[in-house]
């Protein structure tokens, strides 16, 4: 069989910066390059406001990431990436130059975007123009096509959640902006996203809402992410009381480590042991940080602020838990931080909307609780904490984790197909 | 004169020699001499000359008072002291023959000629002297250095009434809001004048350049000003100086005030504002200040305004089936999100796209991205640039002779479309029969409401009065109504296909609509006086985006509707014409 090249394309690189759906596409890169007969190449955009490093080498804008061959870094140093459009406003020569170049220079067979955000939509016409025989594959990984407000589909109003976006919708969560504006930002959006082959969006929620929003169902592929690490590595079994709490990833509004503070504090003398592993506080607007801040220093008797992790330590991190604690505001897609509790088997605590209820069953492998409610939230860790045998039940629940070599496959698969339906079209 | 040498004066005959008394540059140009009042201007005899030879004949205008004569001539060029001046008047009656020597023996700087002769003259006479002058501009052409000295001159010899107090609670004033330049002789003014004791007599501009003109029996009383007054009115003389007008008020004599007015920017604003007033009278005003103000500036613009080519990006059909003309209004990003559409629409591999700019300042932007735009969307075009903003009207007309193709889709920068197909279906449908003439889609809001399925007018008793409406506005796209093709009475031009020649023949669009949106239905209009009629294409539907901000707003709506019922009465079946 031939070898095919694939290239990914992603916002970040987990060595830049971590972050879940970049630490799954490096993922899935190194398992592609290590295993079968793909040979993988990974474009990861860094410099501000990820990294504060710019360019190696004077004249390019793309650098190999060091210690590797087939990694790459690109720093659009100078461009003006806008955020409402998703494109480099001013100056499209990142595209037309500096990415033909590198597509015409690999000659990927596959192109997968694993994200367009601070790259711009513009990549993808660019790789329609300069290989336009080449399947193109994009990942969904949040609503940012459909929301400016961060791709979280949560209102700025009030922090609700938002179920369509619309012009009159969007207006009213961005007063500064037409509502003309909204729509047009969607006709960009989509005139570029109607050059993708194929979509994949690891969950039901985040697909659904796609369809509504006007990608055809039949170019979407349902498929979650895999992981890499093995399902269980070694029984962690902790013995009762199972009264430890973890919660894992990012520290901004949409996470909802407030709410989960805000629980522990209501619980007061109550209240179980929480282990905070947060990254990226330091990016949040003040508002939210001072709030967090304060918080923290509220339930210090009982919750550690540990900081950030390393991607491959998420395991160990999560051994040292009994539950871990998802109470995100907004919709999640698949969040990577529920395949790393199932794995390390231990049951979630999470939101009941979305993407988290889609993978966790209430009272069978973990709890729900009313999205955003602090009171919920706070019976629910009484109730795990204080229920005798429901951990180890819900402990026996857990589903094994998807593989990264089961999704792999599925998307090695679907780039064969998609090249051969190009392939026949070429020809044709 | 009594710096002279005495071989000078045995030169010059003696009663020469006291006709003239002083002389001084008014301008790079011309000369203004002051003669003796003894002679005056028809006492010059010039059979006791004895001439050294053949005098050089020189045209002037002659200013006589009691005081003494100022004649005005230009002489055309560095006096040579050799030589002898003939100057006669316009009846070629001469008035002074003087050897150019005795000129530059007279000549003084313009302040001391001034102080030494007119400004001692009593008010009338430097009143009228100040006229006299004035009109020089139109007899020499008025250069800066006229205009600057004319200016000087009036500074030095008007009267001056005390300054008006910008306080309506004084008794007596005259405030300036706005002064528009129309042209070199039209201007418009907005201000107000009050006296609480006494009718007011007399309303003066003065021009920098010294010419007065009446305006009481000439402007209109402002509706919405207390004491307010508005007007365009006319001066004999072109001016050219921005500053240093002056309006003076006055209610019987002695009790005048005055005050110092500046030309400001943007005439269209303050007219159209105005224009947009309702009062009984607006008729007369609109009718008589108005509208000659309005198309004075339209007819400026388009006599000042052309069109270049900037650039050709990619290899267009030679011999396209369509030309799309979109002019840009400022919101040159608009490019992209059109581009991102009709990129992937294959009706224009047959169409050329064109581009126009009508604000000069952005070309060199437009021409950084324009390149790097094609080169990613693939999709060849043209940009066109006007010279001058001149709107809208004067772009499309313009862009109508750059484009190539024997049929046109005028087309907004805000306006995108639904989805491919829609060049098609506009094309069938004017394709469909010869009286057909022009042919507009389905026209949207962001949130899929009927912006326009064409326009139709409404009658008198319909709504407040005459109108023109956006058919179906504000109903779903989807509703019965809007899927009906229909020969509607008139369409907009933020999308509209028209053959170039029935384009030309109906004379393009017009540009004195200002920003009223009225030019789409004034060209149906002009059409159906050809035999054409518009229709409505249903399956062609696109979004018209105006919050976006890329067209200008309907300032000056009520003028437009205005005018174009008074251009063309009712509604098309009423048999109203022109």
């Amino acid at each position: 069989m031939t070898e095919h090249r694939v290239l990914q394309i992603c916002h970040n690189h987990p060595r830049v910066r971590p972050g879940g759906a970049e630490v799954y596409a490096h993922e899935l890169h190194r398992h592609l390059r290590d295993h079968g007969d793909w040979e993988p190449t990974f474009l990861a955009r860094s410099g501000p406001p990820q990294s504060p490093g710019g360019a190696p080498h004077e004249g390019t804008p793309i650098s190999p990431l060091e210690g590797t061959d087939d990694e790459y870094l690109l720093y659009p140093e100078g461009y003006d990436f806008d955020w409402m459009f998703g494109t480099m406003r001013q100056d499209k020569r990142l595209y037309t130059e500096e990415l033909r170049r590198f597509l015409l220079t690999l000659r990927p067979d596959v192109v997968h975007f694993q994200h367009t955000l601070f790259i711009g939509y513009d990549a993808i016409r660019e790789t329609r123009r300069t290989l336009p025989d080449v399947p193109i594959v994009y990942t969904l990984h949040e609503f940012l096509p459909i929301c400016h407000n961060k791709g979280q589909m949560v209102r700025t109003t009030d922090r609700s959640l938002c179920t369509e976006a619309s012009p009159r919708r969007c207006g009213e969560c961005f007063p500064d902006i037409a509502p003309d504006e909204f729509l047009l930002r969607k006709r960009f959006v989509q005139a570029n996203l109607d050059l993708v082959d194929l979509f994949v969006a690891p969950s039901a929620t985040l697909l659904e809402r796609f369809v509504e929003w006007g990608i055809p169902r039949d170019r979407i592929l349902l498929e979650d992410y895999g992981r890499v690490r093995a399902p269980v590595a070694g029984d962690s079994a902790r013995p009762a009381p199972h009264d430890t709490l973890g919660v894992f990833g990012q520290l901004n509004p949409y996470k909802g480590i407030d709410v989960l503070l805000r629980a522990i504090r209501a619980l007061a003398e109550r209240a179980p042991r929480l282990r905070v592993h947060g990254a990226n506080l330091d990016l949040q607007e003040h508002s939210f940080r001072d709030e967090v801040t304060s918080l923290l220093e509220d339930t210090e008797d009982k919750v550690s602020n540990l900081g950030p992790y390393p991607p491959e330590r998420a395991g160990e991190m999560m051994a040292a838990v009994d539950w871990v604690v998802v109470p995100s505001i907004w919709w999640e897609n698949s969040p990577l931080v529920i395949q790393e509790a199932f794995a390390q088997r231990r049951p979630v605590i999470c939101s009941d909307i979305g993407g988290m209820a889609e993978k966790v069953t209430d009272g069978v492998n973990g709890l729900l609780f009313r999205v955003g409610d602090v009171e919920s939230l706070a019976a629910t860790i009484r109730r795990a904490v204080a229920t005798e045998g429901l951990w180890e039940r819900l402990r026996d629940g857990i589903p094994a984790v998807h593989s990264m070599s089961e999704h792999a496959a599925v998307l090695t698969e679907a780039y064969e197909r998609l090249i051969a339906q190009r392939t026949a079209a070429a020809i044709a | 004169m009594s710096g002279r040498g005495k071989s000078d004066l045995a030169e010059v005959p003696a009663l020469r020699l006291r006709s003239l008394r002083r002389a001084a540059w008014i301008s790079d140009e011309v000369l203004l001499l002051a003669l003796s009042p003894r002679l005056g201007v028809s006492g010059a005899d010039s059979s006791r000359e004895r001439p050294v030879r053949r005098p050089r004949q020189v045209e002037a205008k002659v200013f006589a008072a009691p005081s003494g004569s100022i004649v005005a001539a230009s002489p055309a060029g560095a006096l040579d002291r050799a030589q002898r001046l003939r100057l006669v008047d316009a009846g070629r009656t001469e008035v002074l023959a003087v050897e150019a020597k005795e000129i530059t023996h007279a000549l003084t700087d313009l302040r001391t000629f001034l102080r030494e002769g007119p400004a001692v003259w009593d008010a009338a006479t430097r009143t009228a002297l100040l006229d006299f002058l004035a009109s020089l501009g139109s007899e020499h052409g008025l250069s800066a250095s006229l205009s600057d000295g004319l200016c000087q001159v009036r500074e030095a010899l008007r009267e001056r009434p005390p300054v008006t107090v910008e306080d309506r609670r004084i008794g007596r004033g005259i405030t300036v809001e706005r002064l528009h330049r129309i042209d070199a002789r039209s201007f418009y003014v907005r201000g107000r004048a009050w006296d609480d004791v006494a009718p007011i007599a007399k309303l003066t501009a003065t021009s920098p350049e010294g010419e007065r003109v009446e305006l009481l029996d000439r402007v209109f009383r402002h509706p919405s000003l207390e004491a307010g007054f508005v007007g365009l009115f006319q001066i004999a003389s072109p001016t050219r100086a921005v500053d240093g007008w002056v309006m003076e008020t006055a209610s019987d004599p002695g009790r005048a005030v005055e005050a110092m007015a500046s030309l400001a920017p943007d005439p269209l604003s303050t007219i159209f504002a105005d224009a947009d007033l309702e009062f009984d009278g607006v008729e007369t005003l609109r009718e008589r200040h108005l509208r000659p103000a309005i198309s004075r500036l339209a007819e400026l613009r388009r006599a000042g305004t052309d069109i270049v080519e900037l650039e050709s990006y990619g290899r267009a059909q030679a011999s396209p089936a369509m030309s799309l003309v979109v002019p840009l209004q400022r919101r040159i990003d608009l490019i992209e999100h059109q581009l991102a559409q009709f990129a992937a629409d294959p009706e224009f591999g047959e169409c050329e796209l064109l581009y126009v700019l009508d604000e000069p300042g952005q070309g060199e932007t437009l021409k950084e991205v324009a390149g790097e735009l094609f080169r990613l969307y693939g999709l060849p075009f043209r940009i066109a640039a006007l010279t001058e903003a001149a709107g809208m009207p004067i772009a499309c007309n313009l862009a109508a002779h750059l484009a190539r193709a024997g049929r046109l889709v005028l087309l907004d920068g805000d306006v995108l479309p639904d989805r491919p197909g829609w060049i098609g279906a506009m094309a069938a449908a004017l394709d469909a029969s010869p009286e057909i003439g022009a042919v507009t889609p389905k026209l949207l809001f962001a949130d899929e409401a009927i912006d326009q399925a064409g326009l139709e007018y409404s009658t008198a008793e319909e709504s407040a009065g005459l109108s023109i409406r956006h058919r179906l506005r504000g109903m779903h796209r989807g509703v019965p109504a809007a899927a009906e093709g229909a020969t509607v009475a008139a369409a907009g031009v933020a999308c509209l296909m028209i053959d170039a020649d029935d384009f030309q023949a109906a004379g393009g669009l017009r540009s004195e609509y200002g920003l009223g949106a009225y030019e789409g239905s004034d060209l149906s209009r002009r059409l159906a006086e050809l035999g054409r009629e518009v229709r409505y294409v249903p399956e062609a539907e696109l979004y018209r985006l105006k919050g976006l901000g890329a067209a200008p707003e309907a300032f000056g709506e009520r003028y437009a509707r205005w005018l174009h019922f008074r251009t063309w009465g009712g509604h098309p079946g009423a048999g109203a014409g022109p």
